[in-house]
């Protein structure tokens, strides 16, 4: 068989390079470390959890990454570059989509009206997410779409979240506790959603405490604690891995 | 007294209260945005009113595009002193303490106050109506200003423009978005900062034509901008801060009142504001079209 390109591409996606790096994250507030010198890699179009209880430092890493709150020491790069610090809007237009914990949707806007303020496309890029893709993808968000978003449930709240970072057409998506507050139901429809852009080859760190959830869509794992990172590794490593299952997992 | 007059003092009452409205609703929008009470606003308006003044003494006498040409001129210039505030100031003090807010636009007020003193001294000034505003038009059988007609016209112009781009565009929603996660608009990519200098601009912008409208409908001194920033406050009490709705009733409201109430009891005109912004304040404290605090 002749090589095409096409078999030389998925060698090349094989590849994997990390896309994210944090390197020695330290961040305290009045004195008091939260975290604690995480370090992690996440490699192109692969799905890492970040797993760990209320208060380990889920959040806080996120907000670091996203330029919402200015590290102690340590040093953030994306694709290669920099980013330590910089302003969260330069940090989307690199191409990085954040998904916060509680939701923040534009209350007094409609759906449409918080779509629209999210719509941005990167240059050189065509644009992936549009407005029917999304609407296909969460039909409730075009049935609702001239009602304000402080009127939608908690879960319809979540998708619209989501849908509008989306709309920012992101190549890296950060979703912090995502299926936190939700009905089963609702967790259901998430995860066919994060299934939907793993297809798609979108790179994803989720930050949970439902380990059932974030092992059920994560190719790796990271496991934080106190500030510090006690496990990383692949799924597979840790299933193998009793010792860390049964003090931080709880099985 | 007849009908007619009391329908003079009806245009009369409006068109202040158009003029009111205009300067109010920047007032209210920085406010409502930026969480800024800025003192100073009054301030800007009466430069806008002096500026126009200087400039049309510069323009062909009488002519409806010199007039035209300050509408234009005056307001953006205004905006472009705004923007010329913002930077180095007010952005510092969005999110700060209201004191520390307070102390700010306070000072600004009293330093523009006594720029216009040494830039166009104590006189009393206003500019010339064109030609074309200057007589009155015949409605059924009554004579009405034409100028007061005219603002009458621009007042809801205004008004509509402010509703279409705050409700209608994206520069609006992204506006409207800042003022409940200015962090989260961050975040999708919105040079956030820009939209709050923007949105700065647009309340001097609106200071700044009032202040136009102003010059020719009465006469302007060195106490305007003080006046107007009280009547400002009252309207946004009524109305409800941040609400564009609420500037456009408060205004209409206080303008229609202080030219009946100034007929009979020209002195108690002056105290209306601070008697409708006190009713307001004990049955609506949030004002009729505002929300009230979580
Ligand atoms: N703005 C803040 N000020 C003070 N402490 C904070 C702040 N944000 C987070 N923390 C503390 O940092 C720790 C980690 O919080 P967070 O990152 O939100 O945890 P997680 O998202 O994993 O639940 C907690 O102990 C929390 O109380
Ligand atoms: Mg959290």
């Amino acid at each position: 068989m002749v090589n095409t390109i096409s078999t030389y591409y998925p060698v090349a996606i094989e590849m994997n390079p990390d896309i994210l790096k944090i390197e020695n994250l330290v961040k305290s507030f009045n004195g008091n470390t939260v975290i604690n010198g995480i370090s992690l890699s996440i490699a192109q179009g692969e799905l890492s959890a970040i797993i760990g209880p209320n208060g380990a430092g889920k959040t806080t890493t996120m907000l670091s990454i996203m330029g919402l709150n200015r590290p102690k020491s340590g040093t953030i790069t994306y694709r290669g570059k920099d980013i330590t610090g910089h302003a969260p809007f330069k940090i989307a237009r690199a191409g990085i989509g954040f998904v916060p914990e509680d939701r923040r949707v534009f209350p007094d806007l409609t759906v449409l009206g918080n779509l629209d303020v999210g719509r941005r496309t990167p240059k050189n890029k065509s644009k992936k997410w549009t407005l029917e893709r999304i609407y296909k993808l969460f039909p409730r968000l075009q049935e609702f779409s001239h009602r304000n978003a402080g009127t939608l449930s908690g879960g319809e709240q979540q998708m619209l979240t989501i849908a509008g970072t989306l709309m920012g057409n992101p190549d890296f998506l950060l979703l912090d506790e995502p299926s936190e507050g939700l009905a089963p139901i609702i967790v259901k429809v998430l995860g066919e959603f994060i299934e939907v852009i793993k297809q798609e080859g979108m790179t994803v760190l989720l930050s949970e405490q439902n380990t059932k959830f974030a092992l059920k869509h994560a190719d790796r794992a990271y496991i934080v604690d106190n500030g510090s990172i006690k496990f990383e590794g692949s799924i597979d490593e840790l299933e193998q891995n009793a010792e860390i299952k049964k003090r931080y997992l709880a099985v | 007294m007849g009908i007619e007059f009391y329908l003079f003092l009806l245009i009369n009452g409006l068109s202040q209260g158009m003029v009111l409205f205009i300067v109010a609703s920047g007032l209210s929008l920085v406010f409502g945005v930026l969480r800024v009470i800025n003192f100073a606003h009054g301030s800007l308006y009466m430069i806008g009113a002096f500026l126009a003044f200087s400039l049309s003494t510069l323009l062909p006498a009488g002519s409806i595009f010199s007039f035209l040409l300050l509408m234009l001129l005056v307001p953006l210039a205004v905006a472009l002193l705004g923007l010329g505030l913002e930077i180095p100031l007010f952005r510092r003090i969005y999110g700060k303490e209201h004191l520390l807010q307070l102390l700010l636009t306070y000072a600004l007020l009293l330093i523009l106050d006594d720029a216009c003193r040494l830039i166009w001294g104590g006189d009393i000034r206003n500019v010339a109506r064109p030609d074309l505003l200057a007589g009155s038009i015949k409605f059924f059988d009554m004579f009405l200003p034409t100028y007061n007609v005219f603002i009458l016209v621009v007042g809801p112009l205004i008004a509509v423009g402010l509703w279409f781009l705050l409700y209608r565009t994206r520069a609006g929603n992204l506006i409207r978005a800042a003022v409940s996660h200015p962090e989260m608009v961050g975040a999708l990519g919105v040079n956030v900062s820009r939209v709050m200098t923007a949105t700065f601009m647009l309340g001097c912008w609106l200071a700044g034509l009032g202040g136009v409208l102003m010059s020719a409908l009465a006469n302007i001194d060195l106490g305007i901008g003080m006046e107007k920033i009280i009547e400002c406050f009252a309207v946004v009490v009524i109305g409800g801060l941040g609400s564009i709705g609420g500037a456009l009733l408060g205004s209409l409201i206080l303008g229609v009142g202080v030219a009946f109430i100034q007929l009979p009891l020209s002195r108690a005109a002056i105290v209306f504001p601070y008697f409708a912004m006190a009713l307001i304040l004990i049955i609506r404290p949030w004002g009729l079209f505002g929300k009230p605090e979580r």
